[in-house]
C-alpha cells in the first residue's frame, strides 16, 4: 500500500473533520443518544429504537474520561471516522488498486454527506468504520477470482480473516441495527465468494455469537426478550406508517430516487460527475467476486431505502449506499484518469467543502439555535413557567430544560389554558408573535439539502393568557414553517374552550393553503350556541376578523362548509389522511 | 536562488507590508458586507452578492472561510494572498514576455504599488483574485499550456464577470495567434460550470428578469457619476502625477510592439484596449476609477515595453 499517500490523505481528512466538528448537540437523534449515554433506556427512546447497544456501550466507556455526553459521542465518531477511512482505503485498495482505494475512501469521507455526518453524535460513523473493517477482513482470495478455481481452494490474501469479518460485521449491526439491511445481503454474498466451507462456517458462527452478545443487553434493557420483540415490531410499524408512507407526501418516485442517490454527493455539479464515474466503474467491477458482497449489500440497501426510508433523512440514510458506490466511482475515475486520482480527490474535496462550508462553519463556531433558545428560556423565565415544546424539540427540551415544567403544546394547554402561570413555546421555526426571540443560523443550499432542515431557526414564543385555549375537538397540532408562518388545522367541525378572562371579542386569523382543492371556504363561528359570524377564506389567503363575544362565553365552535382529506384528493401526492377544513393561524382574546 | 527570485521575494514582502498596513477593521460598504454574507448564504437573486454574482470569487471565499471561520479576515486574506500570487506570477510572465526579468519585475511592482490596485488588494474585492488568475493564464499561454490558459481565463470571468469582454478579446487574439480548439472547449466548459450556481440560485424561469433588473439597477447607480470625472480620476489616481507619463510610455510601448510585430504582446494589447472601451461604455460611473483598473495590467506591461532593448538587463 502507498503508505505515504494514505497517511497524507488521513491527515488531510483529520484536519477537515476537526474544522467541521460541531460545537454542541444539534439534531434530534444526537440528543437522544446523549440522553442514552447518561442513562441507557431504550423504552424511553434513549437511544431511539432499535436500541444501538454497541454504540452506547462504547460511548459510555469513553464518557468516563470525556467531559460531557456530547464530547464522548463526538470523540467516538471522530476516531471511528479516522480509523474507518484507513480500513476503507485498504479494503478497497485490495480490489481496485492502491491509489483507487485511497481515492474511494476520500470520495466517501469528503462527500458532503460525510462532511456533515462524520463528526455528529450519530451512530453512522462508527457503524461505517466497523463495516469498513469487516470489508477489510472479507474472506475472499486476493489472488484468485472466485471461490474455487478449477476445483481447488483459492489462496487467502494477507488480511482475510473470516472470524474478524464475522466479528466486525456483527458489531456494525449492533452499533447501528439499520445496517443489517446492508450487512445481511453482504454476508450472504460473502458466503458465495468465500474460499472454503471452513471460512464460511467461522464467519457465520462468529457473526451469530457476536450478535447474540449485543442482543442480550438490549433485551435486558427493554425488559426481556418477550418485550424486545413487541418493542422492535412497534418501531417497524411506525417506520411503515410514517417513513414509508406519510413522510413521502409530495414526493414522486423520481424525486425520492434523486434525494437518495444524487443529493448525498452534493449539488449537480459535484454529483453528476461522481455518478458518471460510478457508471463507468460498475462496468469494470461487477464481474469481480471480491466486490460482489459490497455491491450486493449496497444495492440491497438502496432498494430498501427507496422503498421504505424517510426521504427527509435521505442524505444520512444513503451513507451505506454511498460507501458501496465509492468503490466503482474510484475505479471509474482511475480508469478514465489514471494519473490524476489524487488531483481529482483534492478537487472533489474542495468542491464539497465549498458547498458545505456554510453549514460546517456555523455549526462549529456557534452554538446551535436550539441550545441558544433553551438558554434563553432558562434566563427569561421563572421556575413556575410552563414550557411547551414542539415535537422536533422534544429531545432538546428534555435534555437542556430537564428541571422545568415541560409539556407537549396540547397537553400544556389542556392543563394551563386558564392559568395565570407564564407560558412559553419552544418552537422549531420562526414566529411573528410579539415578544418572540429568534435564534438562527444563516440559510444555505447545503443546510436544506444535507439535513432534515430543522433547527436552523428556533424561537421562544410567549403564550400570554389571551392567546391560550383548550383544544376540545377537531383542533390539530401546531404546524410551522421556518419563515414564521404557523397554524393549526381545524377539522370540518372543531371546538375549543376559552379561558375565563372576561373577553368581549376574539380576533381570529383563518387561512386556506394554496394546495387546497377548493377555491374558498366559509367558516361559521359560534360561541356556545349563539352564532358569532361567518368568515370566508380564499385559497392561498388569510382572513383576519374580530368577532364579539357574549358575556361568559367559554366554548368556540367552528364549522367549515367544506373539508378535504389531502390523501384522497385526486392526483395529489400528499398522504395526509386527516380531514381538514381551515387553518387557524391566530386566536387572541380582547378585553 | 537567482537574484531575480530574491528580488521578487523582497518585492512581495514589500507588497505584503503595504497591504497589511492598509487592512480595514470592518467591511467598508454594503457591497463588501454582502460578499461576507454570501459566504454563508449564496443568494444571487436576492443580490447577495450583488450582480453579476461573482460565483468563483464566492466559491474561493467559501473554501477559505472553512479554514479561517470569520468572513472579513477570510475575504481580506483572499485579497492579500491573491495580490501576492498575482504579483509573483505577473513578474515572471512579464519578464518572459519582454525577455527582461528585471523589467518584468519592475512592471509588476508598478502595477501592485499603484494606489487603486493597492486599495483593492487590501480590501474585500474580487479584482486581486481575478488578476492572479489572469497572471496564471498569461504564464500558461507562454508555456504553451492552452487548456490551463483557457481555464484560468474563464475562472477570471467567474471571479469578476465584468472582465468578460476584455478576456474574450484576449482569448480570441491568442487563439488567432495559436489556434487551440481544446482550449476553447475548456473555456466554455469552465465558464458554464462557474456560472451554474448562479443559474441554479436564480432559477431558469427568473434568469431573464434577474439580468434585466441587474442592468437597470446598474444604470440607475451610474446616474450620480459622470464619465468625465471618472476619466479625470483615471489619469490622476493610478500613479499620481506620473500617471500621464506612464500612459505615454504605454502608448509608445504598444506602438513599438505593433511596429515590431511582437505577437506575444498582442493578446494583452487586445485585453487592455477592449477593457478600456468596455469601461468607458459600460463601467459603473459611481465606482470612480475602479472599472478601469484591470486595464492597468496592460498599461504597466506596455510602459515597461517602451524601455529600449539595450537598457533591458537580462
Amino acid at each position: 500500500m502507498k503508505r505515504k499517500e494514505l497517511w497524507i490523505s488521513l491527515a488531510a481528512l483529520i484536519v477537515v473533520m476537526a474544522l467541521g466538528t460541531p460545537a454542541a448537540l444539534w439534531e434530534f437523534d444526537e440528543v437522544l443518544f446523549a440522553h442514552a449515554v447518561a442513562h441507557y433506556d431504550p423504552l424511553a427512546h434513549h437511544p431511539p429504537p432499535p436500541g444501538y447497544p454497541v454504540f452506547i456501550f462504547v460511548a459510555q466507556i469513553v464518557r468516563r474520561v470525556a467531559p460531557s455526553n456530547f464530547a464522548a459521542l463526538v470523540s467516538v465518531n471522530f476516531a471511528a471516522s479516522a480509523i474507518g477511512f484507513v480500513f476503507l482505503a485498504l479494503a478497497f485498495g485490495r480490489i481496485a488498486g492502491q491509489a483507487a482505494g485511497i481515492l474511494a475512501a476520500l470520495l466517501f469521507y469528503l462527500s458532503p454527506s460525510m462532511l456533515v455526518h462524520s463528526t455528529l453524535a450519530m451512530s453512522e460513523p462508527g457503524a461505517v468504520a466497523l463495516l469498513a473493517a469487516a470489508l477489510y477482513f472479507l474472506p475472499v482470495s486476493d489472488s484468485v477470482c472466485g471461490p474455487a478455481s478449477a476445483g481447488r481452494p483459492a489462496e487467502a490474501g494477507p488480511h482475510t480473516s473470516p472470524a474478524a469479518f464475522g466479528f466486525f460485521a456483527a458489531l456494525a449491526v449492533g452499533w447501528r441495527p439499520q445496517f443489517a439491511i446492508f450487512v445481511l445481503p453482504m454476508l450472504v454474498a460473502s458466503m458465495f465468494v468465500a474460499r472454503t466451507w471452513r471460512d464460511r462456517a467461522i464467519a457465520l458462527i462468529v457473526f451469530t455469537v457476536v450478535c447474540v452478545a449485543w442482543l442480550i443487553p438490549l433485551a435486558s434493557a427493554v425488559g426481556g426478550l418477550e418485550r424486545l420483540i413487541p418493542f422492535e415490531r412497534q418501531q417497524a410499524m411506525i417506520v411503515a406508517a410514517h417513513d414509508a408512507d406519510v413522510s413521502r407526501s409530495g414526493w414522486t418516485p423520481a424525486t425520492i430516487a434523486r434525494t437518495f442517490i444524487v443529493d448525498p454527493w452534493g449539488p449537480a455539479l459535484i454529483a453528476w460527475p461522481v455518478l458518471l464515474a460510478i457508471g463507468v466503474g460498475v462496468t469494470r467491477v461487477w464481474r469481480d467476486p471480491r466486490a460482489a458482497p459490497i455491491l450486493i449489500g449496497g444495492a440491497a440497501y438502496l432498494a430498501f431505502a427507496l422503498a421504505v426510508m424517510d426521504p427527509a433523512d435521505s442524505v444520512r440514510y444513503a451513507i451505506p449506499f454511498m460507501l458501496a458506490a465509492a468503490l466503482p466511482a474510484a475505479m471509474g475515475i482511475a480508469h478514465l484518469r489514471p494519473n490524476q486520482t489524487y488531483a481529482i480527490a483534492a478537487l472533489f474535496g474542495a468542491a464539497s467543502i465549498i458547498y458545505s462550508s456554510s453549514l460546517l462553519v456555523q455549526r462549529s463556531t456557534s452554538m446551535p439555535p436550539a441550545l441558544m433558545a433553551a438558554r434563553d428560556i432558562e434566563s427569561r423565565t421563572t421556575p413556575d413557567a410552563v414550557i411547551l415544546y414542539e415535537l422536533p424539540l422534544w429531545p432538546h427540551a428534555t435534555y437542556w430544560l430537564s428541571g422545568r415544567r415541560l409539556f407537549r403544546p396540547d397537553d400544556g394547554l389542556q392543563r394551563f389554558f386558564d392559568s395565570k402561570a407564564p407560558m412559553w413555546l419552544y418552537a422549531d421555526g420562526d414566529s411573528d408573535v410579539s415578544g418572540s426571540r429568534q435564534f438562527s443560523w444563516a440559510a444555505s443550499d447545503a443546510y436544506s439539502a444535507l439535513t432534515r432542515n430543522h433547527y436552523r431557526v428556533v424561537t421562544t414564543i410567549p403564550v400570554p393568557p389571551e392567546r391560550r385555549f383548550r383544544p376540545l375537538a377537531g383542533v390539530r397540532a401546531f404546524e410551522r414553517e421556518v419563515d414564521g408562518d404557523e397554524w393549526r388545522w381545524l377539522d370540518q367541525d372543531a371546538a375549543l374552550q376559552l379561558p375565563s378572562l372576561g373577553a368581549t371579542a376574539v380576533l381570529l386569523r383563518l387561512g386556506l393553503p394554496q394546495a387546497a382543492p377548493f377555491a374558498d371556504n366559509v367558516v361559521t363561528v359560534t360561541s356556545d350556541r349563539s352564532p358569532l359570524g361567518r368568515v370566508r377564506v380564499v385559497r392561498g389567503g388569510q382572513t383576519r376578523v374580530t368577532l364579539p363575544l357574549p358575556a361568559g362565553a367559554s366554548i368556540l365552535r367552528f364549522h367549515s362548509d367544506r373539508a378535504y382529506r389531502p390523501a384522497m384528493v385526486a392526483g395529489s401526492l400528499n398522504r395526509d389522511p386527516r380531514r381538514l377544513g381551515v387553518r387557524l393561524h391566530e386566536l387572541v382574546l380582547q378585553p | 536562488m537567482s537574484r531575480e527570485r530574491v528580488a521578487i521575494a523582497l518585492a512581495a514582502i514589500f507588497i505584503l507590508i503595504r497591504c497589511w498596513t492598509a487592512l480595514p477593521p470592518r467591511f467598508q460598504s454594503d457591497e463588501q458586507k454582502s460578499f461576507g454574507a454570501a459566504l454563508l448564504t449564496f443568494d444571487p437573486y436576492g443580490h447577495q452578492p450583488p450582480p453579476p454574482s461573482y460565483p468563483v470569487y464566492v466559491a474561493a471565499g467559501r473554501l477559505l472561510h472553512f479554514f479561517i471561520r470569520r468572513p472579513l479576515p477570510t475575504l481580506l486574506a483572499l485579497s492579500v494572498g491573491s495580490a501576492l500570487a498575482g504579483f509573483v506570477l505577473f513578474s515572471i510572465a512579464f519578464g518572459r514576455l519582454l525577455r527582461a526579468p528585471w523589467i518584468g519585475i519592475a512592471a509588476a511592482l508598478a502595477l501592485y504599488v499603484s494606489p487603486p490596485v493597492r486599495y483593492l488588494s487590501s480590501h474585500t474585492a474580487a479584482e486581486p483574485l481575478a488578476f492572479a488568475l489572469l497572471a496564471a493564464a498569461l504564464l500558461f499561454w507562454l508555456r504553451g499550456e492552452d487548456v490551463s490558459f483557457a481555464i484560468a481565463l474563464a475562472l477570471a470571468i467567474g471571479v469578476r464577470p465584468q472582465l468578460c469582454v476584455a478576456v474574450i478579446a484576449w482569448l480570441v487574439t491568442a487563439s488567432v495567434l495559436r489556434p487551440a480548439w481544446r482550449g476553447l472547449v475548456a473555456f466554455v466548459a469552465t465558464l458554464a460550470i462557474s456560472f451554474e450556481p448562479v443559474v441554479a440560485g436564480v432559477g431558469i424561469d427568473r434568469l431573464q428578469y434577474f439580468v434585466a433588473n441587474a442592468i437597470a439597477a446598474e444604470r440607475l447607480r451610474s446616474v450620480s457619476g459622470s464619465l468625465s470625472a471618472v476619466l479625470h480620476a483615471f489619469v490622476v489616481e493610478p500613479w499620481g502625477m506620473g500617471t500621464l507619463v506612464v500612459f505615454a510610455a504605454a502608448a509608445l510601448g504598444l506602438a513599438g510592439a505593433l511596429i515590431r510585430r511582437e505577437k506575444a504582446l498582442f493578446p494583452l494589447a487586445a485585453f487592455t484596449v477592449a477593457h478600456l472601451l468596455f469601461a468607458v461604455a459600460a463601467g459603473t460611473r459611481i465606482e470612480s476609477v475602479r472599472p478601469f483598473v484591470p486595464a492597468l495590467i496592460g498599461i504597466s506591461l506596455f510602459a515597461a515595453a517602451a524601455v529600449p532593448a539595450k537598457w533591458r538587463l537580462s
